[in-house]
Parts: C-alpha cells; structure tokens; sequence
C-alpha cells in the first residue's frame, strides 16, 4: 500500500517541470514519505490514503500553475479563476462522499482497464525494434517462386552461398550479418544447462547494437580458427558464472566440444531471436552440431543487415534477385520448376505477429466499450445528481453567476472526478500489468512471418507514454460524462427552478419520447450486449478448441527431452541406453509406462516430408508429392499414449536395425495415401526419413490419429518408423504414471545421472500443461473480453436500478396519490418497471446490429463458431434482459410499499 | 523564470516592500520557519500546529513555494544538518535576514489593514 502510494505520488512529480522536479523532486517525495508514515502510524490507513490523493492531487495543480509561470505567460488570466474552479470542484465532491467513492471507482475502472491494454498495444504494434537503425534494418531472403507460390517462399541461407552474396557484389544492403539459432548443452565443471545459441557472423553484434560488458566479440580471425570460442550473454553469465570476470579465456563444453568464452554481451541484448544465452561463430556449427552444415545445399539460417542509405526497398529487392540468379548458376537447383530470386524486407515489418495484433485490437476495442459505458454511466448519475443541484444551481445562477461560469464549474467538477479516476486507474493498471505479463501468451512473443521475436515480454510496463494515454483518456473523459449535464443545468432557467422548489422536478419525463437518462441506459446496455456477445463467442471458441479430439490420453502423463553427448561413449550406440533408461523408469512402481520418440505431441512434428512414391511405382511428380509427417518413436509409444490400433500391429521387438524397414500410419495417411483398400503389407518411400536420408517402408499397421499441433490446424497424415531403425542421440520421453506427474521427477533425474552423466533433462513439462499452452492465445482474450463484459453489465445494471430508483423516488407523491385513489400494487410496480424495461429494450435492438459489426473483427479469433451464432446472440439478449429487469425490479418494488398516507401529508 | 530580472534578487536594490502583498503560502512559510531552521515535513508540521489546522501546505506546492522564496533571497538552504545524526537526505531551510525584513513588512501592511477593520467595528461584530 505505501509502495504503491510513493509511485503515485512519485508519478505526480514526473509531471512537475524540469528544475522544479530536479532541485526539490527528492524533498517532495521525503516529505511525503514522512506525512505518510506518520498518518499511517497514527490514525491507520484512511487518513494515510487521503493524504495521498490530496498531495497527488495538489502535486498536479502545482506543475498547472508552475508551468504556466514557466511559460511566462500572465498567471492571473485563467490561473486564478481555475483554481476557483477546481477547489469549488473539491469542495463539492467531499460535500457527497457516497457519490464521488462510486464515480471514482467507477472511473477507475474504465481508465486502469484502458491503461493495462493500452501497454499491449503498445509493446505489440508501437513500439520500436530496440536496435540502432531499426528503420533500415532488413532480412535479406532467399526464395523459391513455383506455380503454387508465385509470389515466392523465403527459405534459408546456406553457409556457400551466403559466402557468394557476400563476395558477390550486392551492395544494396551494408553489414550483411547471418543468424541461425539452435538449443544446445552447454557443460561448465559439474554444471550442464540447455542454452540458446544464435551462429553468427562477426558483423552481427556490432550491427545491433550490441556492446562487450567484459572481454571481446568475436573477429574474423575466430571463424577460421580450430578452437571454437563463445560470447556469453549478460544474463547467463550472471546466472551461471555468478558475474566472475575471470571467465574469459575460460574453456566451457558446448554440445561436448572445447570453446572458449572471449567475452559476455552488455546486459539487456539477447539476439535478433530473442532470449539467446551464447553467440558463438556460424562457421563452429560444423563442428557443434554437423560438418553437413557447412554445406552449400545445407540451408539454415537467416541473413540481416542495413539497408544502404538511398536504396529503396524494391531496388534492393530487384539487386538481390539477380545476385540470387548468380549464386544458382554455381548451385543449381535440382527442381528446374522452382525459380529462384531474393526479397529483401524490413524487420520491423516482419516482427508483426498477426495473431497478436487482431486480439490487442480486440482488447483495445473492448477496453474502450467499458470505458464508453463508464462514462454513459457516469452521466446519468450526474444527471441524476443535477436535478436535485438545481436549486443550488439556481441560486448561484440568480446571484449573478454567469452561465459559462456555472457550466465551468459543473466541468471542473467532472474533471476532478477523472483526475482521481485516473490516478486510481493508473494503481490498477499497475496490478493490471502484472497479470496481462503472467498470462500473455508464448505466441504473441515471436513473429508470425520469420524466426525473429515480436516483442519482450517486459515492454508491456507503464512508461511515459502510457502514463500520457492515460492523462488524455482522463481528460477525454472527464469532458465526455461532464459536458451533457453541464449544458442541461447551466441552460436552466433559474426561476422555474426555484419556483418549483426542486421538489416536483421530474428531468423531461413529462415529455414525449425518451429522455436523456433513458438514452444513456440504452447505450449502456447494447455496448454491454456487445461485449457479452464477444465474450461468449470466445468461450464458445475455447470449449471448441478443447473438444477437439488430441488421439491421446494427455492424463498423468509427464514429457521431457534428452540428449547423449556426441563425446559419450553410449553414443555408438544410443538406443541401447535409450532403452536402458526406459527399462529403469518404468521398473518405479508409479510409472505404468514410458516411450522415448523424436517430439511430443501438440509441440509441433519432428519433420515433414514428402513421400516420394508407393509400392514401388513411379515417382509422384515433384509438386504433388504429398507431405507428411514423420516421428520415430519406442515400441511403447502407443501404449504410453493410449493410441488406438485400428489394423495390423505396432513395432516389436522383431524389428531391430537389422531387419527390413517398418513404418505404421495413422488413420489420414492410410486413407490419403492408400485409398483403395488395406495399406498392411504395402511400402511408401519418403523423401527424408527422422534422419534426413530417403527410404523405403513396409506399412505394418494404422492406428488412430494424433494431434501433434495446436488443436486449430487439426491433424494431417502422419508416418511412425521404429527408433531401433532410425536411432537418434536426443529424444523426448513420454511417461505414463499413476500419481501426480510432477512427483516423479526427481527420481527420473537421479536415474538419468546415473546412466548417462552428460545428459542433461530440460522442455519438461506434462501433457496437460502443453495443452494449456496451445489455448493460451485464446484464453488470455477470453478472461479479458469476460472482465470486461462482467464490469459492463455490473454498470448496465446499477444504470437501469439508479434511473428506476430514481424515478420512484422524485414520483413518490404522485404514486402515493395513485394508490390512495385505488391503484393495485402491481399497476404501481409494473408503472415504474416500465421505465427500466424501455430503456433496456432500447439498448438490446441497438446492441444486437453493433454486436454484428463489432464482433466481425473477432472472427480471427474464432473456432468452430460462426460470429453470427444466434444461440450466442439469443442467450447474451435474454440474460441482460433478466438483469436489467431484476435490477429494476427491486426499487420498482418499494414503490409499491409507499405509504400513501405519509406522502400526503409530506405533500 | 528569468532570474536576474526579479527583485530581490539582485544584491543592491533589495527593497522588501516591492515584494509585497505576500502570497498566503510564501508568508505561511516564513512564518512557521520562525528564527529556526527546518526540513520540508517539519515546515509542513509546524504550519499546521500554529494556526490549528487552518492552513495547509501539501509537499507539491511547499516545495514549489520554497522554489520561488529561494529564488527571491527569501530562504536559504543549510550546507548541513543542524541536528546531529538526522536523516542526511532531509534539506533544512532557515529565513535569510531579507525574509525577515519582508515578512515583517508583510506583517505591518497587514496590521495597518486590521487596524481599519477595527475603526470599522468588523472585529467586534465577528466576535
């Protein structure tokens, strides 16, 4: 509570000018911190908060004033009657404690939500790349253009050809600088951790950016040379190496390979990839991982640089594709189909996630919608707060006040209100920050169209430029609810007001046709029916998502990776351990079963391939091979997962690296590769198998379909060969047991120790948290979008009670003389219900055409439900129908329990 | 704020009546600092105590008032702390001889004003 009231008061002083904030900011805060305390110690925590808000508040109308002085400008010519104004507004304000506590809370409400989502919006499409020259910064692409994709698909570069450009002659783009990224294990004395790498070219660091906090970055002499060396990236050396300088010159393992740390990056980089831990140089991927990646039909990674001053982007473009032309006169392609060109394209064009962007614009819209209902809301109880202001109105009005001068007070008021709104807001949205940052999805961190990151997840911070979205909607605010009421009561005529006494008043209601507070009533309730709407056809999108069938049983089950160091002398032969390690897991009396494969399920598939031909006949023509996916897996795989067999058998243990190649295949492979009749006994050959070679399988088996990608791309024909056939040093490890998942763990570690030292365990995670994960997209703006619908009714609500309870009570007399005269109860109570029910039948046939519209933009978000859904409009429209009744049905009800009697002789 | 052209703060010309009427919160201030010298909270405090709460200073506008009293040769700032041992982030100011000028200045304007509101009986009637 005092942290958060020091921050606001310390937010307040940012707003102070320059010398005022330099010389006396720290003499402001101390003195704050000092009444604080003491109030706080002395009189608890109301008078604690109050003089928090007085001080922001005063702190706000010093930097007015200060800057106006500041600004040389005569202080007397509005200053004074502003500040007549604004302590008049004050006054008012603690004159209805009840009221201004609502309003605030209100206002705080609808300004914290839009402050929260104004920092996504920000973080996702505002804010700059954080390197130098963002602007001209662009990936420099290789791409395929075929008849299916005339526009061109960009692949990857390959070490010769990257040579090629670089040596080539294309000087469009300055500082070309490669990236690939890769997990590896990295060994420094006892301790083993699974880092980041980016391989990169000695221009890569610089061109970023990015500085050496101790030692050096790499140089060209590094990449020739037989040692391999390594920058370590500021977190991972504070993590792992505790800061010490003496690190460098230091020789670590990675992958098992010898390299030696030259220097740690300046804190806060971490790689065009994003969240890197190491930079080591491209050409030492040959020996950390494959001398194949060295060569020139090798492609796997990705080239950066700037943009050369004066060259459009087409121009550079139009360059690169005839360098790519070169460099496939000296590499040919082998598919004459494929034409080869270049693309050059801006990174902060490319760091666009298109997910993110639709459901921050999503949010923003639904923020605003709350806000919007705030402010309607808000209005009304001015209104309603007005009429019973208008004597005093009056008064002031007769003694000379100027109509302008009345409205500017009204104003002020409004204004004040939102100020402490805004402030309270901003407390919210503090909090707000904190849970959009825990549950904002892995997703929306990356890119969409390439491998580079999106956004940090720590951008999404209250900084000045949210603080002054939040100041404009504060103002914009205040203005919106302040200015109706405003206008009504300074365009009275005081007479009439005094005469009446402001005792009969009845706000128009006399009149025809809906009166102002109706029409606000109606706002509110068809923005709520449009976030209603939006909420539910998310919900309905979500159950979708998890109805759709994963193949598996994702119960009690435990995933993890491994892999056996190149080095180990399991290595020769790494099924064998694999099976070892398998054996010992499941000999635990709380596994029931485990199998090893090459990826885990709903983490996306091992490798797609083309299948090159069946049985033997003539190959597929190049551009319709079908793709499927291919996993090797255990014998135990099925069983682990509970995957049904359909037809034939699953491996066992007759197939051994020495028999004839077996595969099985799922439902949607046998039906789209063998169409005709039994696939069991047939053969396929795939393009590449797990281990990148082509081969010929015979089909043993078909079983049952698993989802391997997030639940919305559904599944596709997939391939398992057996792991004794296709061996691998990494695996990952499915585990079945029979208590919590997480609990067996530490013995799975224990046993990995102590079979195989080098290994180290990381991607642990259970089946149900990976599944997790693929909705969080879709859950993040499903909570959201339901907050936001449950404020927007909760003000709806209290809308619709405010104008009933109101009328009942400026109508008592009259409704007093109804009953005297004989009127039943329920012609009384169905009178003032009338009222509620108008307005909201008002708002529900304006809702349900702005809910069409509005919702349309969601439609991107959506799973197995049509935007229009009826059953979703239906169910939204009776429930705010059932609300708004019962809202005003309640005040509606004591009106019939007036005593006729007593309001007569009030009368 | 263009500095050099105020007065007060050039050195010679220092006539404390061109600095008068006083702003209520500059002649609160001088008149809580007294002959002693203070810390923004203890000013705050002070102010409070001897007019029974009828006069407040929030943090924002003291220090914004002590700003200006600073600039005008009214205030000045202690190299040090006074009371041994204090917090050393704490800033005490003390009343320059000037400010003591101008605030008895302020005080005589300020009598001669009551004395006609006596003349007037104003007093007598808001007893």
């Amino acid at each position: 509570m005092a942290k958060l009231a020091v921050w606001l008061v310390r937010v307040a002083v940012g707003l102070l000018p320059a010398r005022l904030r330099g010389d006396y900011g720290t003499g402001i805060l101390g003195t704050f911190e000092d009444g604080y305390s003491e109030r706080r110690s002395r009189g608890g925590v109301r008078p604690a908060v109050w003089f928090t808000a007085r001080t922001v508040f005063d702190l706000l109308l010093t930097a007015f004033r200060e800057r106006r002085r500041g600004r040389g400008r005569g202080h007397h010519a509005m200053g004074g009657g502003l500040a007549t104004d604004v302590r008049g507004a004050v006054r008012a304000l603690r004159r209805s404690p009840g009221f201004t506590v609502a309003a605030v809370l209100v206002l705080a409400l609808g300004i914290g939500v839009n402050a929260t989502i104004f920092t996504a919006v920000k973080a996702t499409l505002l804010t700059p790349l954080p390197w130098p020259g963002e602007d001209r910064l662009v990936l420099v692409d290789l791409v395929e253009r075929t008849e299916r994709y005339p526009e061109g698909r960009a692949f990857a570069w390959s070490l010769p050809k990257f040579e090629l450009l670089r040596s080539g002659g294309f000087d469009a783009v300055d500082r070309l600088a490669a990236i690939g990224s890769r997990t590896a294990t990295l060994v420094s004395g006892q301790n083993a951790a699974r880092v980041r790498l980016e391989f990169v070219t000695p221009d890569y660091l610089p061109l970023l950016g990015a500085r050496p906090f101790v030692g050096r970055f790499t140089a060209a002499g590094d990449e020739a040379g037989a040692a391999s060396v390594a920058v370590l990236g500021y977190d991972l050396w504070m993590s792992r190496f505790g800061g010490d300088r003496g690190v460098i010159g230091r020789t670590v393992e990675i992958e098992s390979v010898p390299v030696e740390v030259i220097g740690v990056v300046d804190r806060g980089f971490d790689g065009v990839t994003g969240g890197v831990d190491a930079w080591v140089p491209l050409t030492a991927a040959g020996q950390l991982f494959d001398r194949a990646m060295l060569d020139a039909d090798v492609h796997w990674f990705q080239a950066i640089g700037t943009l050369r001053p004066g060259v459009p982007l087409e121009e550079a473009g139009q360059r690169l594709d005839i360098a790519a032309r070169r460099i496939d006169e000296v590499y040919p392609s082998l598919d004459p189909t494929v034409e080869r060109g270049g693309a050059v394209r801006l990174l902060r064009d490319l760091r666009r996630n298109a997910a993110a962007r639709t459901a921050v614009l999503v949010l923003s819209g639904a923020a605003a919608l709350v806000l919007l209902i705030a402010c309607a809301n808000l209005a009304g109880l001015l209104l309603a707060r007005g009429v019973s202001r208008r004597h005093e109105m009056a008064i002031r009005s007769a003694l000379g006040g100027g109509r302008w001068r009345i409205a500017r007070g009204l104003l002020a008021e409004s204004l004040a209100l939102a100020t402490l709104g805004g402030m309270a807001g901003l407390a919210i949205a503090k909090f707000g920050v904190l849970i959009l940052r825990a549950a904002w999805p892995d997703r929306f961190l990356t890119s969409s169209s390439a491998s580079i990151r999106a956004m940090d997840v720590t951008s999404l911070s209250i900084d000045p430029a949210v603080l002054l979205f939040a100041v404009l909607i504060t103002v914009a605010t205040g203005v919106a609810f302040g200015i109706l009421p405003a206008l009504q009561l300074s365009a009275d005529r005081p007479g009439d007001a005094l005469r009446g006494g402001g005792h009969r008043v009845t706000t128009g209601s006399t009149r025809r046709g809906p009166d102002g507070r109706t029409v606000l009533i109606a706002i509110e309730v068809a923005l709520a029916l449009v976030l209603v709407v939006g909420a539910g056809l998310m919900t309905s999108s979500l159950v979708g998502l998890l109805r759709v069938d994963r193949g598996f049983d994702s119960s009690n089950l435990l995933t993890f990776t491994y892999g056996i160091p190149r080095t180990s002398a399991a290595a020769a032969d790494p099924t064998r351990l694999h099976e070892q390690f398998l054996d010992r897991l499941v000999a635990d009396g709380r596994i029931t079963s485990a199998a090893a494969a090459c990826s885990v399920p709903m983490r996306g598939r091992c490798v797609i391939s083309p299948v090159v031909s069946l049985d033997g006949e003539p190959p597929f023509a190049l551009d319709s091979q079908p793709r499927v996916g291919v996993e090797f897996v255990t014998d135990a795989w099925f069983e682990t997962l509970r995957v049904p067999v359909l037809a034939g058998r699953t491996f066992g243990a007759g197939d051994v690296a020495s028999s004839p190649l077996v595969a099985v295949i799922n439902r949607r492979a046998a039906s789209a590769l063998f169409p005709d009749g039994d696939p069991v006994g047939r053969t396929l050959t795939l393009g590449y198998g797990p281990r990148g070679e082509q081969g010929s399988y015979t089909v043993i088996g078909v079983v049952g379909d698993v989802l391997f990608d997030r639940p919305e791309q559904g599944t596709m024909a997939d391939i398992f060969t057996s792991l004794h056939q296709d061996p691998s040093n990494t695996v990952s490890v499915l585990v079945r047991t029979n208590v919590a998942p997480i609990e067996v763990l530490p013995a799975i570690t224990d046993q990995l120790r102590a079979i195989e030292p080098g290994a180290a365990l990381h991607s642990v995670a259970t089946a149900a948290q990976i599944a997790a994960r693929t909705t969080a997209d879709t859950r993040v703006v499903l909570w959201l979008l339901a907050v936001f619908a449950a404020f927007a009714v909760l003000l709806a609500a209290t809308g619709v009670w405010s104008v009933v309870a109101h009328t009942v009570g400026q109508r008592r007399r009259e409704l007093g003389i109804r009953m005297a005269l004989g009127a039943p109860a329920h012609d009384v109570v169905s009178l003032m219900l009338r009222q509620g029910a108008v307005a909201a039948g008002i708002g529900l046939l304006a809702g349900i055409p702005a809910a069409f519209g509005a919702t349309r933009l969601l439609s991107a978000l959506l799973f197995g439900v049509s935007p229009a859904d009826p059953w979703i409009y239906g169910l939204a429209a009776s429930g705010l129908t059932a609300i708004t009744l019962t809202a005003s049905l309640i005040p509606a009800l004591q009106a019939s329990r007036i005593d006729p009697v007593r309001e007569m002789r009030a009368g | 704020m263009n500095v050099a052209a105020k007065p007060g703060t050039d050195m010679t010309t220092r006539d404390p009546d061109r600095l008068l009427p006083l702003s209520a919160p500059v002649f609160n201030v001088l008149l809580a600092l007294g002959g002693s010298a203070m810390h923004g909270y203890a000013i705050m405090q002070e102010l409070e105590r001897k007019t029974e709460g009828r006069e407040v200073l929030l943090p924002g506008s003291l220090y914004a008032t002590i700003a200006r009293m600073v600039e005008q040769g009214l205030l000045e700032e202690l190299s040090g702390s006074p009371e041994p041992g204090a917090d050393r982030r704490r800033r005490y100011y003390r009343v320059t001889p000037f400010g003591r000028a101008v605030a008895s200045a302020e005080a005589i304007r300020l009598r001669r004003l009551v004395d006609l509101a006596r003349d007037e009986d104003l007093l007598s009637e808001a007893r």
